[in-house]
């Protein structure tokens, strides 16, 4: 088996050294329970602890990881170059290891567990096992079930002799159903008279059988809560993965703003889930989103028999109760359940704390009022797609194209307006700075140190500075066109609007065929609002280089537009997509320009719905519909602001829902539409947030976040 | 480090980590060498870590044995058990329980091997019992005592299928101290064996089979020794703290000084940078709400609903709120309290369910007035109902 075989359901199968290279968050924890174990075995002190996660979160990864650690027995360990645990080598005469894993089917008693118990040391230890107790264990079988219990405890007792027992044991909540009160009793017993074994255990929750004060075990076993995975852990993880794997595409896409945006949205889908990153990390580099849809599909495909798995560990009421989250997706609250399931209000109630318990709901309360949903999205969408074969898929992807997209251009936003164009600006300057490295740019004179040092400081952010050496630049050569250049996009970026025209002026006048500087004179004049002279310098930018100029062509458009040209800015537009049909750069960025631009233009519903059908078949036409759908999306945030009234938020959602309500790529974006009115009409109720499917809910709230800023 | 303690909540305690017990064991022993005893305390008290540090430290002319008895589901696996153990012990010193091989003998007509005492003696359990009890003393000369755990979880197993069985055990062994003065009994248990003799009594039992047993209490430990456990445990632990005796104080002040909550709430704190009171205070109160935490302390609220009458339900809960904001109060300081509800008018029921609620833990009584037994109960309740 390859040594950095990754297995996302079992990880019982990996390699300790890879085990080891993707363990995250839980250092501390192992740690701990390793000194544990070494105190178990040095003194009388006997440790019961309980790690509680649900599945998927981490537990078998945390046990196996330990296993390995306290099997190693030569001292220190190295990993990866890295100084590991102390190694309990000291142990070797202490301590011996049965590890009973995940899937014990055959315990039902505690003479059941006495023999799982044999299997696992058997596997552990074959000579002691086979040479000193394999026949006596093979004659129990001759007993009666009584008899054979009292003769394995005795012989577990020898085999152990004066060392301790660890017993790794997963999914201890199972084993104790099995074992009922009875088995329980004898099993407690047996670890009190004589005081030989202790147990590193696991569970999905906080079980009965440990915390009822009428069990036997109450109290007995310490529970070590499994965190769920933080950004930054999923982050580390993944980076974890990407190096085990050796896969430096991946390692650096992570790092990347798009790479955290795709692990923030499967970040949401995931709900904190280890698994769910492990098996996401293989396509989290795909470039496009028509190349994630078939791995997206596939994966879906992998986990639903995981997800079917997590119903089957329920009981039936409980996985009515879930079935009945997943066909709402929303959150809902205990009386609509308990009436949907036609269960009693304290029945439900008990049933979702335990399966709160065990991860599988979240809850929000309000007052006396509690709203219950999914813990996870994926199981949800996954359980959908058996169910409705393949109708959701396509409401997922364009879910998850609202996610990849929508960071990405969220932070475009926060760019603009002053930093779209210091984007382009180092774009530019890097390009400079390359040809100035490579010997294509003339040099040779300190006024071409000075502006590369300039741009450097402006890179750096330090545009004070970066200015002052612009104007040394310029006080050596008054002519010097690229100090006029960057003195005035530093200006722009120190927001003296009106001095960074007249250095671009003064730019022009030394060379006036750069289309840079015109396109970037137009971009500061529109911020001045002057638009008939930003419409003009747009079009000596394209007039000089049309080709190559994508951005000033869809600018030009929202100049257009903002000057109430509108026929000839939708008949452009029409033309630029023509033109530019393979551009990806076309994007939510100019759509959402557009869209804000009609709102602004009036408040009268019949024009808007005109201009807006208008928009509509264009984008209709050109194939990219759901470009548009995120551009609504964005839109929200400006409905959101305190200066816009109830009543026109709601004649725009309306204005929409008649052009496209029965459009079904619109319908994630109708549907967060609808539920932002709807919120703002009742000043900011969460409950109404909670009428969207988790995921959706988390994308909004980020947007409601955003109307002070827009 | 000296004294450093590893936080073990639930765990087994080595005996030289038992902290705070040395008085409570002292008087025990003193007991133990006029009467048999029963240690009676609310379940994680620590009934079952004393009894075993007792064992492990009993002087030269004591001989304990420790059982814990919950697996045992009849009689004669109960002296199956007994005598196991004599036997285990007895061959240490190269002897062997002869009168009951005897027995044995004479009943199957063979000499008698092994460790099983066979199916077709069960009924001649007390027999074998008794010569069990006479092959130990007659082999050694220390006074025996027996520690037997989880005394009413057996019963409880037995009365299930065999009620009358339960009861002839209890009057059996209630015979042997008295026909043995060498012989002592210490009983403890999860459940208070005063349940399983009330429900053997519903059957028609009508002994009182351990009224010649002294009941001790485990109360907390005191603030003293409470602080020193926290210190050792914060030690062991190794967790910075900004006053480590103020917050050992805080800690063992916060949760009544019961050792298994100290044992917890460090073990809680174990992860936090540096521990103040603040953080105390803020895992303390977490611990008492959250439904998530292994306190699980909804029981002592639970339990009043699933125990205890409906009409006295009004009673229990009023009592608890009323006491919950108090120190102590008499009972007529309480009755005067307690009319004002117009759901607790009966003072007969009042007093029935103040008796309960001494019995179930909850309340103490000092003298002539009344409070809650353990701090960290009327916390929880304060938190919970005031």
């Amino acid at each position: 088996m390859n040594n950095n075989f990754l297995s996302s359901f079992t990880p019982s199968l990996m390699s300790s050294q890879t085990l080891e290279a993707i363990f995250v968050q839980r250092h501390k924890i192992v740690e701990h329970l390793i000194e544990l174990v070494r105190d178990s075995s040095n003194s009388k002190n006997k440790h019961f602890r309980l790690l509680i996660g649900m599945r998927g979160i981490g537990k078998t990864h945390t046990i196996a990881l330990i296993y390995h650690r306290l099997k190693q027995q030569n001292g220190h360990l190295t990993h990866l170059g890295k100084p590991q645990v102390a190694c309990p080598h000291e142990l070797q005469d202490k301590l011996l290891i049965a590890w009973l894993k995940e899937e014990e089917w055959g315990v039902s008693s505690w003479l059941d567990l006495l023999l799982s118990i044999f299997k696992a040391l058997a596997i552990e230890y074959p000579a002691e096992y086979n040479t000193q107790f394999k026949s006596q264990i093979e004659n129990l079988y001759q007993l009666s079930a009584d008899d054979a219990t009292r003769q394995a405890e005795t012989i577990l007792k020898d085999f152990i002799g004066k060392k301790t027992l660890l017993l790794l044991t997963e999914n201890l909540d199972e084993i104790f159903n099995s074992l009922g009160e009875s088995g329980q009793k004898q099993f407690r017993a047996y670890l009190q008279n004589h005081n030989l074994i202790t147990i590193i255990a696991t569970s999905q929750s906080l079980f009965s059988g440990v915390s009822d004060r009428d069990s036997p075990f109450y109290g007995f076993f310490t529970p070590e809560y499994l965190a769920k995975l933080t950004r930054e852990e999923a982050t580390n993880l993944l980076t974890k993965i990407a190096e085990l794997q050796k896969d430096k595409e991946l390692e650096t896409f992570i790092q990347s703003p798009i790479g955290k945006d795709r692990i923030q949205a499967i970040h949401h889908l995931a709900g904190g889930n280890h698994r769910v990153y492990i098996i996401f990390s293989q396509f989290l580099t795909r470039q496009s989103l028509d190349e994630l849809v078939q791995p997206v599909m596939q994966t879906l495909d992998e986990l639903t028999p995981y997800y079917q798995a997590k119903m089957q560990w329920l009981s039936p009421q409980q996985r009515k109760i879930i079935e009945l989250l997943c066909d709402c997706g929303n959150a809902i609250t205990v009386k609509e359940i308990a009436q949907r399931c036609f269960i009693t209000h304290q029945t439900a109630s008990s049933q979702l704390k335990d399966l709160r318990a065990k991860g599988y709901v979240t809850a929000e309360s309000f007052g006396r009022e509690s709203f219950y949903e999914l813990q996870e999205p994926l199981m949800r969408i996954c359980l959908e797609v058996k169910k409705q074969r393949g109708e959701p898929i396509k409401l997922f992807i364009d879910f998850l194209r609202i996610w990849y997209t929508e960071k990405e251009l969220q932070q475009r936003l926060e760019m603009l307006p002053l930093d779209c164009l210091e984007r382009e600006y180092i774009y530019h300057a890097l390009k400079s700075k390359e040809e100035f490295l490579t010997g294509n740019l003339e040099v040779g004179s300190l006024d071409n140190n000075l502006i590369y040092r300039g741009i450097e400081e402006g890179i750096a952010e330090n545009n004070q500075k970066a200015l002052e050496l612009f104007e040394q630049a310029i006080k050596k050569n008054s002519n010097d066109y690229d100090a006029w250049y960057c003195r005035g996009r530093t200006l722009y970026k120190l927001g003296k609007v009106e001095e960074a025209i007249a250095s671009f002026d003064k730019a022009i006048e030394i060379n006036t065929n750069d289309y840079y500087v015109w396109y970037c004179r137009g971009f500061t004049l529109y911020q001045l609002d002057k638009l008939e002279e930003a419409l003009a310098s747009y079009d000596k930018a394209i007039q000089i280089n049309s080709d190559l100029f994508f951005s000033a062509y869809f600018n030009r458009i929202e100049l257009l537009l903002k000057l109430n040209r509108w026929e000839e800015g939708f008949k452009d537009l029409d033309n630029a997509l023509n033109r530019f049909a393979d551009a990806e750069e076309f994007d939510e960025e100019y759509t959402e320009g557009y869209i804000k631009i009609i709102w602004e233009s009036t408040t009268d519903f019949t024009i808007w719905k005109s201009r807006l059908e208008t928009l509509v078949s264009i984008y209709n036409k050109h194939q990219i519909v759901s470009v548009l759908t995120i551009g609504v999306i964005n839109h929200i945030p400006i409905l959101m602001s305190d200066i816009v009234s109830n009543k026109a938020a709601r004649n725009w959602l309306e204005t929409w829902q008649s052009i496209s309500g029965d459009k079904v790529e619109f319908a994630i974006a109708l549907r967060f539409l609808k539920t932002a009115v709807e919120y703002k009409e009742s000043k900011g109720s969460r409950k109404i947030l909670l009428q969207l499917p988790k995921e959706e809910r988390e994308l909004l709230e980020e947007l409601l976040a955003e109307k002070s800023n827009k | 480090m000296k004294g450093a303690i590893r936080a073990n909540p639930g765990g087994i305690i080595a005996p030289e980590n038992v902290i705070g017990r040395d008085r409570l064991i002292a008087d025990t022993w003193d007991r133990l060498e006029q009467q048999s005893i029963i240690l009676n305390a609310e379940r994680r008290m620590g009934k079952t870590t004393i009894i075993k540090k007792m064992q492990a430290e009993a002087k030269q002319e004591t001989l304990p044995i420790y059982r814990d008895l919950e697996n045992i589901k009849s009689s004669i696996e109960f002296v199956e058990t007994v005598w196991q153990d004599v036997e285990e012990y007895l061959s240490t010193k190269g002897r062997t329980t002869k009168k009951v091989k005897d027995f044995l003998r004479n009943f199957q007509g063979v000499e008698f091997q092994g460790f099983k005492i066979p199916q077709i003696v069960a009924t001649h359990w007390k027999i074998l019992l008794t010569k069990t009890i006479e092959d130990l003393l007659e082999n050694q000369e220390r006074q025996v005592i027996f520690f037997w755990d989880e005394v009413p979880y057996m019963l409880d197993n037995m009365s299930e299928k065999q009620p009358e069985e339960a009861m002839e055990l209890l009057d059996t062994l209630r015979k042997l101290r008295q026909t043995y003065p060498n012989v002592r009994m210490a009983f403890t248990g999860s459940i208070g064996l005063h349940h399983i003799v009330k429900k053997l009594q519903q059957q028609g039992y009508s002994n009182d089979p351990t009224n010649d047993m002294y009941p001790i209490d485990i109360p907390p430990l005191s603030l003293n020794h409470g602080t020193d456990l926290a210190v050792r445990l914060i030690r062991g632990e190794n967790i910075q703290t900004d006053n480590i005796t103020n917050i050992a104080e805080e800690i063992a002040n916060a949760v009544g000084c019961i050792p298994f909550y100290i044992h917890h709430l460090v073990n809680d704190l174990r992860f936090k940078n540096v521990v103040n009171q603040d953080v105390v205070t803020e895992a303390i109160q977490d611990s008492l709400i959250n439904p998530q935490n292994p306190w699980k302390m909804e029981h002592y609220r639970d339990r009043i609903h699933n125990y205890y009458e409906q009409e006295q339900h009004k009673y229990a809960l009023n009592i608890l709120d009323i006491l919950a904001t108090e120190s102590y109060l008499s009972f007529d300081e309480l009755w005067n309290r307690l009319a004002l509800d117009s759901a607790s008018q009966n003072q007969e029921t009042a007093r029935d369910v103040l008796r309960l609620l001494l019995k179930d833990y909850y309340l103490i009584q000092q003298g002539k007035t009344y409070g809650f037994r353990y701090q960290i109960v009327k916390s929880y309740w304060e938190l919970l109902r005031t």
